[in-house]
């Protein structure tokens, strides 16, 4: 069973400037099982964790309580939140949608919609908590109301599977971006698609003759300006997970792809989250081919400066290999992680962010200096890569 | 290395058709190895025409996503299994298609190769040998003992979109080699090309035989037959390229529009009009990454088309003369690994047969409730290569009769899975 580890005290409510330089290990929760995604709550009380047993696990992040949400029948590999923290909705691979109350001390599903034919890959609440958008299998986005979880809408036009959806934070429009990295925009007044902007995060595998892309975590950014869409790109063995991490940032305005975040060191693998943080710089997860993961913080006005390239006809291709890619914007700072980073999530104070891991402990960082007490435990913790 | 030719051209060979039959009459046993000489099936005798179907899932499907599921175990994976057309007997949710025909197969759950490696285990399902010894592939086999000496069609054909060059005859000779096709497009270079007329190109083709006649004249009749009789059957497609050309519209909905669909009908076809073997591979299922994602590709990819395919030939009547089989060189671990994905794993895996000779609806053997080892029944691809020759009537245990050899057909080692046999 799980069990939660401190590493180091947790936040003592001494506030003390945000560094993405001195982000340190500030807590782990351990569980038996690779973890496949986590939230944390917008109270900041618990962070959550689906898994590879079918179960969702929830942390309480001063104690490290553990209580497990049972009663899905696949694994949860999306959730979100209501604005106001009291609820918890997970999406699972076998179609279903369930309700949750946040803190219940006996989490039970207080309801269930089959929401698609085949997995539901995403859930998000809509910025006044009233929808819920999922896609799935059945390449369908879907539209729920929160409160009694009754269809509202349903949007078809993706011709495979889409990976992710999100609302504006106006409300007006949603996104969703399928296996062949097409990101779609739907006018969510007339529920019909007004756009559609390609993407380099796809690839095909001509030795195994499959496609492999689309987006693992997509966000706007809290202005609504640009959106982030994590994923991959320059597919060279799909099956061996030989591909680049790649997170496309997308201006809303102008609906054009401004700049691809990528790692400093050019590694393979997948991107699997990505977050905006107040402070003005982009957080990222990546998960490497070889077992190791990286957390890599970008400036956002990097992130938006526009940059004219001459176009030329293999052009999608140079932008897909990190070396050629004169879109790419490389991170200021970078942490590396001894297991796979399957997703990320920010706390509400700013201070704090989880991941979760393959190796099944869900890792909490925090982006101030250290408390004076824990220096000598330094080495314990990851260290900034590169700088 | 050069065989032996013996004394013994291809002229003095019995026809296939009554080879083993021959073998038996005047007498075969007697030359063969001791205990190898097993009574000749009857269906050989008289001369039904039996064929098979192999559609081969390139790179080892997993068996825990197939045929073989173990939802909520330590590695169950995200997918629940869904019930069949046989009571008791559930598979994956990934075949929702196949499920419904499952009355028409049956499953082996008990494979252990002992081995992980792409190219042995391929070697191992299609020779039912282990390692690199030369020995033909089962469609080689039933090309050689099952296919009328008129066939208008290759023997055996291999539908694939890139390719293993395999050596699939070994020591038998040329004309029960696989024909590859890649994609439903006839071979290259057997057209008639555009600045020949037909009378041109009569006269060339009469040009060529005179000349093949003057070159056989003084060199082993034998092998110049074989290869002139591959010729003839690669030509022989150059009369029917419609089989390429045109697909119906109506049976493309049914059969889907992708590649493999096409090839899942292409096979049909070539089954109706006489191919002996045929052999789709559908590509894609070595998944050591996104094993999830991809057999959610890849299954539905073949699910409909195959039992599309499989219903087609039960309602022409034909499956009771066809052996059906899907089949990999392997599946795929149980552990997912840290790119959620699954390796290579010859340990304890699943097939499905069905058709001709074949029991349906049956599940031979078992593996524990974490789908890590066999617990009942193990089984390895010298049994599963006497299963599939008995299933269509020809007797494994005889002798391969090649010039100056006599070599066992099956593993002497081994024996088939008799209550899988109808």
């Amino acid at each position: 069973m799980s069990e939660p580890v401190q590493t180091t005290n947790p936040p003592d409510g001494e506030l003390t400037a945000i560094d993405a330089m001195q982000t340190h290990q500030a807590a782990e929760f351990k569980h038996a099982k690779p973890l496949t995604i986590c939230r944390i709550d917008p109270l900041g009380r618990f962070v959550f964790a689906g898994a590879e047993d079918l179960n969702v696990c929830r942390w309480n992040l001063e104690t490290g309580r553990l209580i497990v949400l049972a009663g899905h029948k696949s694994w949860v590999r999306s959730m979100d939140f209501s604005p106001d923290g009291n609820w918890l909705y997970t999406a699972s691979w076998d179609g279903e949608l369930h309700w949750w109350l946040t803190d219940d001390a006996t989490p039970r599903s207080l309801r269930m919609v089959r929401a698609h034919r085949g997995f539901a890959r995403w859930v998000r609440v809509s910025p006044d908590g009233a929808l819920l958008a999922t896609c799935g299998n059945d390449n369908m986005i879907r539209i729920w109301s929160a409160d009694v979880g009754e269809l509202v809408a349903e949007m078809s036009g993706h011709e495979c599977h889409p990976y992710a959806v999100d609302f504006h934070p106006d409300g007006t429009h949603l996104v969703s971006e399928d296996l062949m990295g097409n990101v779609n925009i739907w006018d969510l007044a007339q529920i019909k698609l007004v756009a559609s902007i390609p993407t380099v995060m796809t690839g095909y595998d001509n030795k195994f003759a499959a496609d492999m892309g689309g987006a693992r975590d997509m966000r706007f950014s809290p202005d609504g300006n640009i959106l982030a869409c994590a994923g991959i790109t320059n597919v060279v063995n799909a099956f061996a997970g030989q591909q680049d991490p790649i997170i496309t940032i997308v201006d809303w305005e102008t609906q054009q792809v401004l700049r691809h975040l990528r790692p400093a060191d050019n590694a393979t693998g997948v991107a699997w989250g990505v977050r905006f943080h107040p402070e003005s710089f982009i957080i990222g997860a990546i998960s490497k081919q070889n077992g190791q993961g990286l957390i890599c913080f970008w400036k956002k006005d990097e992130a938006v400066t526009h940059v004219e390239i001459e176009e030329e006809s293999d052009a999608d291709a140079k932008k897909r290999q990190a070396d050629a890619d004169a879109l790419a914007v490389k991170p200021f700072h970078t942490l590396k992680v001894d297991s796979s980073v399957r997703g990320l999530d920010l706390a509400p104070d700013g201070r704090r962010f989880a991941v979760p891991l393959f190796n099944g402990s869900v890792r909490v960082y925090q982006m101030t200096a250290k408390p004076a007490e824990n220096q000598e435990e330094a080495g314990e913790v990851p260290q900034p890569a590169e700088s | 290395m050069k065989r032996g030719l013996g004394c013994q051209t291809i002229d003095h060979v019995l026809s296939r058709r009554h080879f083993l039959a021959g073998t038996a009459v005047a007498g075969f046993g007697a030359v063969s190895l001791g205990g190898f000489s097993g009574p000749v099936l009857a269906d050989t005798l008289k001369g039904d025409e039996k064929r098979i179907l192999q559609v081969y899932l390139q790179g080892g499907v997993s068996q825990l996503e197939s045929w073989d599921p173990k939802p909520g175990t330590e590695y169950g994976g995200p997918f629940q299994t869904i019930p069949t057309s046989v009571p008791g007997i559930h598979i994956c949710e990934l075949l929702p298609h196949t499920a419904r025909h499952m009355h028409l197969l049956s499953l082996v759950r008990s494979i252990n190769l002992k081995t992980d490696d792409h190219h042995q285990g391929r070697l191992f399902m299609e020779k039912g040998r282990r390692g690199e010894g030369n020995y033909p592939y089962v469609g080689s086999v039933v090309a050689k003992y099952l296919s009328p000496e008129d066939s208008a069609l290759p023997r055996y054909v291999h539908i694939s979109t890139r390719g293993l060059e395999d050596d699939t005859a070994a020591f038998l000779d040329a004309r029960y080699a696989q024909m590859k096709l890649e994609g439903v497009v006839a071979p290259n270079n057997l057209s008639r090309p555009r600045q020949l007329s037909e009378e041109q190109f009569a006269r060339r083709s009469h040009f060529r035989a005179q000349l093949n006649q003057q070159f056989t004249s003084d060199r082993r009749k034998a092998l110049i037959d074989s290869y002139d009789a591959s010729f003839r059957q690669a030509a022989q497609l150059m009369s029917q390229r419609d089989l390429f050309e045109k697909q119906s519209e109506k049976e493309l909905d049914r059969y889907g529009r992708h590649e493999f669909g096409r090839y899942c009908l292409l096979a049909r076809t070539l089954l109706e009009e006489g191919s002996t073997c045929v052999k789709v591979t559908h590509h894609g299922y070595d998944t050591h990454a996104e094993n999830f994602n991809f057999h959610v590709e890849q299954l539905d990819e073949f699910d409909k088309p195959f039992a599309t395919l499989l219903a087609d030939v039960a309602d022409r009547g034909m499956l009771e003369s066809t052996l059906v089989m899907v089949y990999s060189e392997f599946g795929r671990t149980p552990k997912i690994n840290r790119n959620y994905g699954r390796d290579h794993w010859g340990s304890a895996w699943s097939i499905a047969l069905g058709g001709c000779g074949i029991q349906p609806g049956a599940v031979i053997g078992a593996t524990n409730a974490k789908g890590t080892e066999v617990i009942d029944r193990e089984v390895d691809g010298g049994h599963l290569f006497h299963t599939y020759l008995q299933a269509l009537g020809i007797d494994s245990t005889a002798n391969h009769d090649i010039p100056g050899r006599q070599i066992p057909i099956g593993d002497p080692a081994v024996e088939s899975i008799k209550e899988l046999l109808a």
